[in-house]
């Protein structure tokens, strides 16, 4: 028998080398069991086979590891339905004046339900008072307002605008039957108006211009 | 002596040259590298369980609020939203990350057979490291967070810190590079990586998130990239260094097998930086990301199975010593959690279960059996270890080694035993439609009081471990003609009061 490898630990059934801390540990050569090597060789053919069967070809686009099929390019800017997307932008955006039921505050905010500013035929008005807002009064469905209305230009998209216009002007329970407005009418109206923001919000008098 | 004990295996009868041992360096330079490691390391371990007090009464705080929302909710700085990462940053970086740092430099120093390299070097780092943490946990409860997990310091904090560590650092790297023994030693490789890998993985993440971030998705995948890393890239392979030294020299009987350990090694410097996106299963990330960190944590099991059959065959036959040697308890406490963690967080990474727990206690859970129940336990049983021979003094009472041991073992099993079922039971109730998430919530409410209890616990354990570093290091001050290479400073705890 070789030597006793020496402790250094004083545990009273073993004697105590002279100097215990002179001693460092090393690792004993042998060879590794065959089961270990079987063990492991097992977890390497699960991880490999975990990510062949579920790397979705390491496309970037596909977010559900068990799908192959990218998503449809472009799908998603066409598949948009205005009238569900104006309906949610309508909740956060407009109702916090103009009320979830359109009526508005009688005196304070106007209604937009039967608003002949709303319906109008050419949408091009209302685009603009949502883009810049209006200050002055104004007179909706016989009563004057004088409220300002803040400037949407910089926090809503053209898309955004266009789901709002359609929303209102197609709301059934309003009894809404104007057309739809598209993002490119929207777009249009915001290059001719680019200029409006310095001057401030609308006033009523100078919406007719706009025509 | 056992003829078992003397006798580990056949091939060690004819022993090759490499392994018949390591006689070590001669008593004089022993302690010439002990007198160089004193200082730093001694402000790095008493610094290291200051901050370990201050967070556990930060966790406690934040425990208690969880089920009795009312608690001080007076000051802004006492809510719940500032102490929660004031407590995670003095544990992660106050206490674990400084014993970290002491225990690396003294078994780089010891293992390489090298003095530290200016060891005011590394003192004034171990000050600048506390100072940044002073800073950072102000800010913290002033309300200065960036909201990103684990790098809430403000991000001028974050400059100070990695300073501090390369001054540490540059202490080691002589010791670190040099090669006395044919063959360098398996702790060696372990903090020889650790020590390249934790500047990686914090600059990384401070660039990418603080001060160049990256947007959207891509930023919580950085910062999980980034948390699960600094377990699995710094402290698991400080902890598996320390384990890797202190079992073997503990017992007296050299590591199981080589072979083993470099597999346990390698696997990890494989497999272990791919992890991290397995937290984010069902987000919008691309699949692979997520699928990539599950293989690899899949792999990775490789180096825990490893590792953990490997300190376990190491061990074998030995257990008899855990009655008597207080300190190899944290140790063979600690590689067992080792094993445990690792498994279970290879469980946690698979998507069928993954959508079972992610969201909920569990994964505070899964933190705490990784950095606590593996990580702190064997720094507790490193620091006890190592302590003596820095001062030159022995520990006053193994009375209080194995009442802290005990209090910190149950008190784990508590925290363990409540909140793995208990983020099981939230996950599953979550998942189920019918059921209001109200109701969720007031069902975690149980688990979250029997979690406050074992809080208490463990900080009964803490508050015996930092009286007993006080009363060591009192004595040694009223003792302090004593040589420092005094014989019985070298006694290891021992129960029963067998110790000087």
């Amino acid at each position: 028998m070789s030597a006793p490898i020496p402790s250094n630990t004083p545990a009273p059934e073993e004697p105590r080398r002279a100097d215990p801390e002179g001693w460092e540990p090393t690792a004993v050569h042998r060879p590794l069991s065959v089961w270990m090597i079987l063990a492991m060789g097992g977890l390497m053919l699960w991880g490999g086979w975990y990510l062949a069967r579920y790397s979705a070809g390491f496309h970037p686009l596909i977010y559900d590891e068990r799908s192959s099929v990218p998503p449809p390019s472009g799908a998603a800017s066409n598949s948009v339905d205005l009238l569900i997307m104006g309906k949610r932008l309508y909740a956060d955006t407009c109702a916090k004046c103009h009320q979830v039921n359109g009526e508005g505050v009688l005196g304070q905010y106007p209604p937009l339900a039967g608003s002949e500013w709303a319906t109008a035929a050419n949408p091009t008005q209302a685009i603009a008072i949502i883009f810049d807002g209006l200050q002055g009064p104004i007179q909706v469905k016989g009563i004057t307002y004088n409220n300002p209305m803040v400037a949407w230009r910089d926090l809503l998209s053209d898309t955004q605008i266009a789901a709002l216009l359609t929303y209102i002007r197609q709301q059934k329970s309003w009894s809404h039957r104007a057309s739809a407005v598209t993002p490119e009418q929207v777009a249009a109206v915001r290059a001719a108006t680019k200029h409006r923001p310095p001057l401030g919000p609308w006033t009523a008098q100078e919406l007719p211009s706009l025509e | 002596m056992k003829p078992a004990s003397t006798q580990p295996c056949p091939e060690w009868q004819a022993p090759s040259p490499a392994d018949a041992g390591d006689p070590g360096c001669s008593p004089a330079s022993l302690a010439a590298i002990d007198a160089s490691c004193r200082k730093p390391i001694l402000l790095l371990f008493g610094a290291g369980v200051v901050w370990l007090m201050i967070g556990t009464v930060l966790a406690l705080l934040a425990s208690w609020k969880l089920h009795e929302p009312a608690l001080l909710t007076d000051h802004a700085w006492l809510t719940f939203g500032r102490i929660r990462p004031a407590h995670t940053h003095a544990v992660v970086y106050g206490f674990a990350f400084q014993a970290a740092m002491g225990v690396t430099l003294w078994l780089v120093s010891r293992l390489g057979r090298t003095p530290l390299w200016h060891p005011g070097i590394a003192t004034c780092g171990a000050l600048f490291w506390n100072l940044g943490m002073v800073i950072g946990t102000a800010a913290l409860l002033g309300g200065e967070s960036t909201g990103i997990e684990w790098l809430e310091f403000p991000r001028y904090v974050s400059p100070i810190l990695f300073a501090s560590y390369a001054l540490m650092g540059i202490a080691g790297m002589p010791a670190l590079g040099s090669r006395p023994q044919r063959r360098w030693f398996v702790s060696q490789w372990y903090l020889l990586a650790a020590v390249f890998w934790f500047p990686w993985l914090y600059s990384t993440a401070n660039i990418l998130l603080l001060f160049e971030p990256v947007r959207g998705a891509a930023q919580a995948t950085v910062n999980w990239w980034y948390g699960s890393n600094l377990l699995a890239l710094w402290f698991t392979p400080v902890g598996l260094g320390a384990l890797y030294y202190f079992v073997p020299k503990r017992i007296g009987q050299p590591v199981h097998s080589h072979a083993l350990a470099v597999i346990g090694f390698g696997s990890l410097a494989l497999w272990g930086g791919w992890g991290g996106m397995q937290h984010l299963v069902g987000g919008p990330i691309p699949a692979w990301l997520v699928t990539v960190s599950i293989a690899a944590g899949l792999m990775l099991m490789t180096s825990v199975a490893a590792n953990a059959v490997n300190l376990h065959q190491t061990m074998a036959g030995h257990f008899h010593r855990l009655r008597q040697d207080l300190a190899l308890r944290f140790m063979v406490f600690g590689g067992m959690s080792f094993a445990l963690a690792g498994l279970c967080g290879m469980l946690m990474a698979l998507r069928s279960i993954s959508e079972i727990t992610h969201f909920t206690h569990l994964t505070i859970a899964h933190a705490h059996h990784g950095l606590y129940a593996f990580f702190s336990m064997v720094m507790f049983g490193s620091i006890y270890s190592i302590a003596p021979r820095l001062t030159g003094c022995p520990w006053p009472s193994p009375r209080l080694i194995s009442l802290h041991f005990w209090t910190a073992a149950v008190g784990l099993l508590l925290y363990l035993g409540v909140l793995i079922p208990g983020g099981i039971a939230q996950g599953l109730a979550m998942n189920s439609p019918d059921i209001p998430f109200l109701e969720v919530v007031r069902g975690t409410i149980p688990y979250l009081r029997l979690r406050t209890a074992a809080g208490f616990v463990l900080a009964a354990s803490h508050t015996v471990f930092f009286v007993h570093l006080a009363w060591m290091t009192a004595s040694r001050v009223r003792d302090r003609d004593r040589p420092l290479h005094d014989a019985t400073a070298h006694a290891i705890p021992i129960s029963g009061g067998s110790a000087p």
